[in-house]
């Protein structure tokens, strides 16, 4: 299907075969890298913290393991939550959240309780840099500090965890209704299409 | 037959080889550079909300984030019929210019530099951007220190500095503070300061020893496609794209006029297309008559614009024409126009950082989902880059056609290439020094495989 959409149905393209000489075919799926080779040692993240990175390497030099602690994005996120929603329905980022840059962030709320999707709570913490200025000091992560909700980048706390199920329920929690979320499929699984759960669908969902 | 492979090409972003071909007398018969990869944003886009689709295209480039996330913010403004407020696009532009100082600094010193500061027959072990180190402490600090400046300070106008997620449909999430501006401000005088020096060691120290090698080596005659303002001058966020000819004249179009005019060939030994300008006839790679080629990125930047609108880099412009003349054909001079563009981006992000509205709290203006389509387009380092989406009337993708940087210089890469071993390879003779001076033809062009095969 991939190949037909590049080769034959795009819109500045003549109809062609698709390339195949000296070239080599694509797989029958997304693999995680741990299924094609030993990994010893995960850094999370697209892109990762490069804070990480030096701690995995010193780890490595010194011959210790490297492992992350299994907190939450919500963990090192200063805004303010009620654990419940302030109402309404599930929004897309079509408009701005309620943020003012010039005070300190806990004066905002939780990004999700303004009803916008922030995948936070279902995904593993170590974005976040520490604030000089504004936040006097706290850790913010990375999207939040843009003002945008957090979207799985680090992926999921614990391996083999299903962040979608997570999420569904984290956002019941809140007393906000999970099936409002647009293309709800491939959102909440961005980040986790390796180790087999990226394949066709019996029938595409009707989102 | 000999068959000689280069595999992989290193130094460039994204995979590749190169196959050569030796006839029985052990001359070129024929060359292809085979770009191994395949990606799908095409396909696997659609369906998704178009809003969310600045925060995915990223993804295509780890180099180059930040002018997928801006063309696709701006094909997203377009499906939704807005135009952002004025701070909201400075401050997109402000990133822009950041991002670029930071990735040219990257392709001349990490990537390409190498060749000409340690020499192209230098060591592979030392021909690297540690061994620019070695040799040169005080040059290796610089550049790795500036380097981390755009990173830092990409971090502070927009919190994420790879994979951005600020640039929104309507405009950019998040106003800068007059305190975050305070702490911009010295860190561009760097930044400016070390652009400047950096032209200065490349026309002292680099360039006049390979002035030989830069007539010769992967020279091809070309058309070229870039970005102007409405009055002819460099833009690299945003204006209307033109295509010239060899000769110098051109034809101007649109961003959502570009199906009139280019139009993608495939090959049965490369997954990447070769855009070619439909207006010019067939394509054909034929060195001796070349048909519907075009070249992108610096040096077809800097031939199609009239002028540059800051000081420093109008004045390195004036003085590169002067020599070389308009169009300027031969490949490795790409090199060169990339520190003028290094020198102008510096510049405008100081005069950004200096306007009063920039600062604004009005950055965005809200969207309401409709069926339509956009197409956004900048300039990246590496090219033109066109995001063209359609959406259903929930704003969802229905069609998603993608044109990057590197593809439009597929063509003229493959001729290069061509040329360089046609022109080094004699009688069966080459050793690694020539091998390498072949990749330098596609180093030159700084290509992004991962980007270009990204849709494809
Ligand atoms: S904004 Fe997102 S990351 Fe922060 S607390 Fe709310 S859900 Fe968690």
């Amino acid at each position: 299907a991939l190949y037909e959409k590049v080769y034959r149905e795009s819109k500045t393209t003549p109809p062609a075969e698709t390339p195949a000489d000296n070239l080599p075919p694509l797989l029958d799926r997304v693999y995680g890298i741990d299924e094609v080779v030993p990994v010893d040692i995960y850094i999370p993240g697209c892109p990762t913290n490069p804070d990480l990175v030096v701690a995995a390497l010193t780890a490595l030099l010194e011959g210790k393991t490297f492992e992350m602690p299994e907190r939450s994005v919500c963990d090192e996120c200063p805004l303010a939550r009620e654990k419940k929603a302030a109402g309404g329905e599930i929004k897309r980022t079509l408009d701005a959240v309620e943020c003012d840059h010039e005070a300190p962030w806990s004066d905002t709320r939780c990004f999700m309780e303004q009803g916008y999707l922030c995948l936070g709570p279902v995904t593993l913490a170590g974005c976040a840099h520490k604030e000089g200025g504004n936040g006097n000091g706290v850790t913010v992560p990375r999207c939040i500090k843009g003002h945008m909700p957090c979207r799985g980048c680090f992926g999921p706390i614990r391996k083999g965890a299903n962040p979608m199920v997570d999420m569904m329920s984290a956002i019941s929690s809140i007393g906000l209704d999970a099936k409002q979320v647009a293309d709800r499929r491939a959102l909440l699984n961005r980040y986790i299409g390796g180790q087999n759960r990226l394949r066709p669908l019996p029938q595409r969902p009707s989102r | 037959m000999t068959r000689i492979t280069l595999a992989p090409v290193t130094r460039i972003e994204g995979h590749a080889k190169v196959t050569i071909d030796l006839d029985d007398s052990g001359n070129v018969a024929d060359t292809f550079v085979n770009v191994v990869e395949l990606r799908g944003f095409e396909k696997f886009c659609i369906g998704r909300p178009v809003e969310e689709l600045p925060r995915i295209m990223t993804s295509i480039c780890g180099v180059c984030p930040w002018s997928h996330h801006l063309a696709s913010a701006k094909a997203n403004d377009a499906v939704f019929g807005v135009t952002p407020p004025s701070a909201g696009r400075k401050l997109r532009e402000l990133c822009n210019a950041v991002a670029y100082t930071e990735e040219h600094i990257l392709h001349f010193f990490f990537l390409a530099g190498a060749d000409y500061i340690m020499g192209p027959d230098a060591d592979y072990s030392v021909r690297n951007v540690i061994g620019i180190a070695q040799a040169n402490p005080e040059v290796g600090r610089m550049v790795v220190r500036n380097r981390h400046l755009g990173a830092q300070m990409l971090n502070i106008i927009s919190g994420k500095t790879i994979h951005p997620v600020t640039a929104v449909p309507g405009g950019y999430s998040k106003p800068l503070s007059e305190a975050e501006r305070q702490e911009l401000l010295p860190m561009a005088d760097e930044v400016l300061e070390f652009a400047k020096f950096a032209i200065a060691f490349a026309k002292e120290n680099v360039f006049p020893k390979y002035l030989e090698t830069l007539q010769s080596v992967g020279v091809i005659e070309t058309g070229f496609l870039g970005t102007v303002a409405d009055d002819g001058t460099l833009d690299l966020y945003d204006g209307k794209l033109r295509l010239m000819k060899p000769d110098g004249t051109y034809e101007e179009f649109a961003y959502d006029e570009y199906t009139a005019h280019i139009g993608e060939h495939v090959e049965p030994w490369t997954y990447l297309k070769f855009p070619y300008a439909k207006t010019w006839g067939d394509f054909s790679m034929d060195l001796e008559a070349p048909s519907g080629v075009y070249r992108t990125n610096t040096l077809a930047r800097l031939n199609v614009c009239d002028r540059i609108s800051t000081p420093l880099a109008q004045a390195e412009l004036e003085e590169y024409r002067e020599k070389f003349g308009r169009p300027v054909q031969l490949t490795l001079l790409y090199n060169w126009a990339r520190l003028i563009e290094l020198l102008y981006n510096a510049e405008k992000a100081i005069l950004l950082l200096n306007d009063p509205e920039i600062t604004s709290k009005d950055t965005r203006v809200p969207v309401t989902p409709r069926a339509a389509r956009g197409v956004g387009c900048v300039e990246a380092p590496r090219g033109t880059l066109i995001h063209d989406y359609e959406t259903d009337e929930n704003g969802l993708v229905t069609d998603v056609n993608l044109i990057v940087g590197t593809t439009h210089n597929n063509a003229p890469i493959n001729m290069s290439v061509k040329q360089a071993a046609q022109t080094l390879i004699k009688d069966g003779v080459y050793d690694q020094g020539i091998l390498n001076q072949v990749e330098m033809a596609i180093r030159a062009y700084d290509p992004c495989l991962s980007c270009a095969t990204h849709d494809l």
